[in-house]
């Protein structure tokens, strides 16, 4: 027996109040539109004729009309060309993250205040402008500072000290003709109107802000990078409901995921970390935001203090194993230790 | 559903009966009352055509009965049980995973649950059998999955690593309306294979639409469970539950979801989205994190088995793999 598949008028993406106009004049599923004009449904449940004709083809489109689109398999994945990703100009951590921030997924940073978030944040939105020639990818950053830590400042001192990095690797004897002439064309004044910054101050506004997104980056198709610094902000401020707030949590993950997946760009989330206390007592630092958010970032990164030293960890990756990288924070920006080594395996490990 | 018109009704039905029942669903006839249909049957009373309805519709419609060593015959002989490639979970879960069953793996993140999904399509995939992934986190990583195929054991059966991944199909899925329509698509698209329409893959088995893995549940239900609208989410929850189900025995599939857990702070962490989901899937796998890549898992529900068991892996480059039990560990369930 072949089903034909139908779908209660309750679980289309309509109105509530349109839902229940429908099913109070007998339309209970998508199949009882069959064969129905638009003029007729208007005339029977008294909607207005551009709704009923938006009705009747998400009634017949709900299938996809029965063909299965937009999947791949895993050979063609595997096949594609891999993305360049973003570097933080610390060897080390980039080692750990799989050559540095991938594209395409979501990246979660989290840490104590003053570990260096923020810093590796305008660190990326720097980075990610690194022109073709030399591995970058050339792009744009979108900024989403909720907490006022973005300092422009800082990022004028970054940009400068990427661009000499660069102009020394083209004056070098490596050096190609287009890396001086992609270095060439670079100034500070370039490189800062390159990001955008958004100044979120209230819940409000991020909650309007990430449906906006995708519009302001299909309008600035270079966008390879948006970094939200930091996500939990103004949760921490204002969570009388926690569920309300898993909720908004749950919805900005989805919103984000996809934005990164459809436009193939790098999405860095901060986070802050809070304190679980295990039976025997020991205490650990986990990424804060509970259970819900927990899964909603592709890879999330534990950023920590250790024996004096600044330490990345991935903490949880679908693909990456679990190791432990040395970074400093330097006038220049994020650097790796100045003697190269591998990165120590983490003894737990 | 088939709809009214399409049943053979014989001569019991006049011209203003085919007419009513016309364009109606069984089931909404059923939902109609005996009263009315009656005046659709013709007949020498209306007692009596009700009754010849309801024989035509249980002849034509109703489910066949079957008595247990019926079942017990083609458990054995029909329905297989898909290894996961993890012998210590393939333990766990009495062979692998069982078609027709909603399997469902729960813990907090990094505890393995993708790693363990992907291991599970991957070696089916490697038989030939067709997988279908529903991403919700761009967490699929074909590199990840050439790997795990690398160090699957070798085999007569084990395809060339292109015709492998060929059989994974993956759909970016990112909110549960995308989630419904993808799944009515492939259930659609598959009945349309089996029925001998539309591009055949393969011969025989090989080919043929095995393991349905939804990564994850969670992530899907999350932003519209507990609002204001809380039939809207609850509905929503249901229906992706319920066509799961009917995937899964309809197509005779088994369904791997993955789902995060709540309360890891208050009392122990346990699965997410609540009663009315944690009816949907037949077996129910909870993972820990131990200490650096060890994990270990425990039978959180299951219709087969009252095990108590546990089972450790370790996440390693080649999928989740079996280790031994950490010295000193005890489990108390």
């Amino acid at each position: 027996m072949t089903a034909i598949p139908r779908r209660s008028v309750a679980l289309l993406p309509l109105p509530n109040a349109l839902q229940h106009l429908l099913m109070a004049c007998g339309y209970r599923t998508t199949a009882d539109f069959d064969g129905i004009s638009s003029p007729a449904l208007a005339h029977t449940s008294g909607i207005p004729l551009e709704d009923a004709s938006a009705v009747l083809q998400m009634a017949q489109g709900h299938l996809h009309n029965g063909s299965v689109q937009g999947e791949r398999s895993a050979r063609a994945l595997l096949e594609e060309r891999p993305m360049r990703r973003i570097i933080t100009f610390c060897s080390d951590v980039d080692q750990i993250l799989g050559g540095g921030v991938a594209l395409g997924q979501l990246t979660e940073l989290c840490g104590v205040p003053g570990v260096g978030k923020t810093q590796l944040g305008m660190q990326l939105a720097v980075d990610v402008q690194i022109p073709y020639a030399f591995g970058g990818l050339g792009g744009t950053a979108v900024y989403i500072d909720t907490e006022g830590s973005f300092a422009v400042e800082r990022v004028e001192q970054v940009a400068e000290a990427c661009m000499r990095h660069l102009q020394k690797l083209a004056a070098s004897p490596n050096g190609t003709s287009q890396q001086a002439d992609a270095v060439s064309c670079m100034d500070k004044e370039g490189m800062l109107a390159n990001i955008h910054l958004f100044r979120v101050t209230e819940l409000a506004q991020q909650m309007t802000l990430s449906n906006e997104l995708d519009l302001f980056i299909s309008q600035h198709p270079l966008v390879k990078l948006v970094v939200f610094d930091s996500v939990t902000f103004h949760f921490r401020q204002d969570s009388r409901d926690l569920a309300q707030r898993a909720r908004v949590l749950a919805g900005l993950a989805q919103c984000l995921t996809r934005l990164a997946a459809q436009r193939r760009l790098a999405v860095v989330i901060m986070n802050q970390v809070t304190t679980k206390v295990s039976d025997n007592d020991s205490s650990h630092l986990i990424p804060a935001l509970g259970d819900s958010w927990a899964h909603a970032s592709a890879t999330q990164v534990l950023l920590s203090f250790q024996d004096g030293t600044r330490q990345a960890r991935i903490y949880k990756s679908p693909s990456l194993p679990e190791r432990t990288a040395e970074y400093l924070i330097t006038a220049d920006g994020v650097r790796g230790r100045r003697t190269p080594k591998r990165p120590r395996p983490d003894p737990a490990a | 559903m088939p709809r009214a018109g399409q049943l053979n009704w014989g001569s019991d039905l006049d011209p203003a009966g085919a007419a009513l029942l016309e364009g109606l669903t069984v089931e909404e006839i059923l939902l109609k009352g005996q009263l009315d249909l009656s005046y659709a049957l013709s007949g020498p009373s209306s007692e009596q055509a009700s009754r010849r309805f309801e024989q035509i519709l249980q002849h034509q419609l109703a489910p066949a009965v079957k008595n247990g060593a019926q079942l017990m015959v083609q458990l054995q002989q029909e329905v297989n049980i898909l290894p996961t490639g993890c012998s210590s979970l393939d333990e766990l879960l009495r062979g692998g995973l069982r078609e027709g069953h909603i399997i469902e793996l729960t813990g907090e993140p990094a505890s393995g649950k993708s790693q363990a999904c992907l291991l599970a399509a991957v070696t089916t995939a490697a038989r030939g059998e067709r997988v279908a992934w529903l991403d919700t986190s761009t967490f699929f990583d074909a590199h990840h999955a050439a790997a795990f195929y690398h160090a699957l054991p070798a085999s007569p059966h084990k395809l060339p690593l292109e015709a492998c991944l060929d059989c994974i199909h993956v759909h970016p899925v990112h909110d549960v309306l995308d989630a419904l329509s993808i799944l009515e698509a492939i259930v659609l698209q598959e009945q349309e294979i089996r029925a001998g329409r539309g591009p055949q893959p393969r011969q025989g088995r090989v080919g043929r639409l095995s393991l349905i893995t939804v990564d994850s549940i969670s992530a899907l239900l999350g932003p519209v469970l507990g609002s204001g609208q809380y039939g809207y989410g609850q509905a929503l929850l249901s229906s992706l539950g319920h066509l799961l189900k009917q995937a899964a025995a309809s197509l005779s599939v088994a369904c791997l979801t993955t789902n995060g857990v709540v309360g890891s702070s208050r009392g122990g962490p346990r699965p997410a989205l609540g009663e009315t989901w944690k009816v949907q899937p037949q077996i129910r796998v909870q993972m820990h994190r131990e200490e650096g890549s060890v994990r270990w898992a425990t039978l959180l529900a299951s219709t087969i088995s009252a095990s108590k068991g546990i089972a450790w892996f370790q996440l390693t480059s080649s999928g989740p793999q079996t280790c031994n039990a950490p010295s000193g560990f005890t489990f108390q369930p």
